[in-house]
């Protein structure tokens, strides 16, 4: 599985990263700071509300979620891909895959050292 | 108010106009200050009365670059020869993309000569923009009607709905607008031609980009169809901007503002945009139209994404995602699977708990109904009953009453468990109740003791003679009981 990852995918996190990234959407999830689905990920980076956004590198096709990378990098916004979008969808709390998703902004959050954390490392992967 | 200021910049126009005529005469011997003369009165008017001064896109090198390379490739046709290259160092590419850029700039200048030509044809129909609103439907309908007063001389068959017509005409019959000077005919006019030449350039550039369409966004014009494709990246402004669109502003592209002409909104059709004119919404049926427009748009996202970062040029997703769409709306309108015959449920099989015998019997017994409710619960044929309350109301008596004696007692008969528990009765009542008559006497026979005689006279001697007051007598003294023994 690991070696027909899409070359494309880029920068994709590794297995602890990744669990650290689901565990935090998942939290985002339940503190409604989560916004779930490629379209609506492009609304919250065009708005500019969008802390990171998380993209699962298994989508067939992958061309159909490359417009984000793009317009993260415009907003400069971090943007990492997760191997697995079942696990994405889970993480969401969806039944379905998720092929992408955004964590929003939220003043005086519970959420907002964790996910400052988490941004530092998804940064550090694009050094 | 709005007339009242017209009539103010009307009479500013008339005083530029006669002010022109002496400078003329002075303009013949001094060409320079002649220049410098004609910019004081647009100055001073601030009514862009010059449509040079507005529209300057005609003008400039680009448009005419990009024109001419337009009319060479639409004349050299289709040559994929250049297939296999990089796409972007492929100058028709650069071209393509220049058009798109083109004709959004051209959308942009058709709105300004638009608004030029409503700000000048306001004096003498100022109902007219609100009746048509479209900019190039609007230059067509000014340089028909001209400067005519009588609009029934003015045939706008071909150019509006026979419903706009007639409401421009029953307008025009009432309107507060004067004729217009000879001056501001001429402007008008000529920016009317200016607006439909730039609309005819603007058809010829997307022509260009809809032959081209194939190559640029194969998985986009599988979809929705060349004209389709060609029509939404002009309006997002390119294909990069189409697929950094959401699926929900996909669908509201290039949707117009609908004219109603005053009736009503109730029977309107569906407003959707270019994705209405595609041949797999035209082919759907009206009821489902609502969730193709959104099916459709949405696939329609995902394949100019596809394409935007050329994921498949030869467009098989395109056409996958076509055949799913076509699926989706072949599964809505298939009927509901049709009804079978319910089988009756499974009987219950638990075994009884109770089984009977001599204690359940006597229970049932003791519980049965009495004989005369089952003659209050009978009906006689053909004979009415009687009721408590008379006339059928209140509760009915059934057979009671109804067997000759009148009577709504009932002799009942003698069951053995009745006659049992009387004769148990019987045996534990040895004494007499207080609660007897005069003629009984109160001997009681008891087991124990037999028959025992009292005298109630007995007491009284006791006392001194019972039938005296002993209590107030003057000669009586205290009394005193004496030991009878």
């Amino acid at each position: 599985m690991e070696s027909v990852v899409n070359p494309k995918a880029y920068p994709l996190a590794d297995a602890q990263l990744t669990m650290g990234i689901l565990d935090i959407i998942q939290q985002a999830a339940n503190y409604k700071q989560l916004k779930k689905g490629a379209n609506e990920a492009t609304k919250t980076l065009n708005r500019g509300i969008s802390e990171f956004v998380v993209m699962a590198a298994d989508t067939e096709p992958l061309e159909i979620l490359l417009h984000l990378p793009l317009l993260a990098e415009d907003k400069n916004v971090p943007y990492v891909f997760v191997p697995s979008k079942q696990a994405l969808g889970r993480a969401c709390g969806v039944t379905r895959p998720v092929i992408a998703c955004s964590v929003t902004s939220n003043e005086g959050s519970q959420l907002k050292l964790q996910i400052q954390g988490l941004k530092d490392s998804i940064e550090k992967l694009l050094i | 108010m709005a007339n009242l200021a017209d009539s103010f910049l009307a009479d500013l126009d008339e005083l530029s106009d006669n002010e022109g005529y002496p400078e003329e005469d002075n303009a013949e011997a001094a060409g320079r200050d002649d220049d410098e003369d004609d910019d004081m009165p647009d100055l001073e008017s601030l009514n862009y009365d010059d449509l040079d001064s507005v529209s300057k896109l005609q003008k400039t090198q680009r448009y005419n670059d990009i024109m001419q390379k337009v009319e060479n490739a639409l004349q050299k046709g289709t040559d994929f020869s250049n297939q296999g290259s990089i796409l972007e160092e492929d100058p028709e590419y650069q071209l393509i993309v220049d058009c798109n850029a083109l004709s959004v700039d051209i959308e942009n200048e058709i709105i300004i000569i638009h608004n030029f030509i409503r700000d000048k044809y306001r004096l003498k129909f100022p109902e007219l923009e609100s009746l048509v609103h479209h900019p190039i439907d609007y230059a067509r309908v000014v340089k028909k009607i001209g400067n005519e007063m009588d609009l029934t001389l003015v045939d706008l068959e071909g150019l509006l709905p026979s419903a706009i017509i007639m409401v421009v005409s029953v307008t025009a019959s009432t309107t507060s607008g004067k004729p217009l000077s000879e001056d501001n005919l001429e402007k008008t006019t000529e920016a009317c031609d200016r607006a439909l030449t730039l609309d005819a350039s603007k058809k010829k550039v997307l022509d260009f980009v809809e032959s081209r369409m194939g190559y640029i966004a194969p998985n986009l014009s599988a979809i929705v169809g060349s004209a389709v494709a060609s029509k939404l990246m002009g309006t997002a402004g390119g294909l990069g901007a189409l697929a950094k669109m959401p699926a929900c502003n996909v669908q509201l592209l290039g949707a117009k503002r609908k004219n109603l002409a005053g009736f009503s909104t109730a029977t309107s059709q569906f407003r959707v945009g270019y994705l209405e004119q595609t041949e797999v919404f035209q082919s759907t049926p009206p009821p489902l139209r609502t969730r193709a427009c959104r099916l459709i748009a949405a696939k329609s996202t995902l394949a100019a994404r596809i394409d935007s970062i050329r994921g498949d040029p030869t467009g098989k997703a395109g056409r996958n995602l076509l055949e799913e769409i076509r699926k989706k709306i072949e599964k809505w309108q298939e009927p509901p699977p049709a009804k079978l015959p319910k089988p009756l449920p499974v009987p219950d099989s638990e075994p009884k708990k109770k089984r009977g015998g001599r204690r359940l019997r006597k229970m049932k017994e003791r519980y049965a109904q009495t004989d005369m409710m089952k003659l209050a619960n009978r009906m006689q044929f053909g004979i009415p009953e009687e009721s408590s309350l008379g006339d059928g109301l209140g509760e009915g008596y059934g057979m009671l009453g109804q067997a000759g004696s009148g009577k709504l007692r009932v002799s009942a008969g003698q069951s053995k468990l009745a006659a049992k528990v009387a004769k148990k009765f019987k045996e534990k009542s040895y004494g007499s109740s207080g609660a007897t008559s005069g003629l009984t006497s109160s001997l009681a026979f008891t087991p124990v003791q037999g028959i025992e005689l009292s005298n109630p006279q007995v007491q009284g001697n006791l006392l001194g003679g019972g039938t005296q007051s002993t209590y107030f007598s003057e000669t009586g003294t205290f009394s005193k009981i004496r030991r009878t023994q």
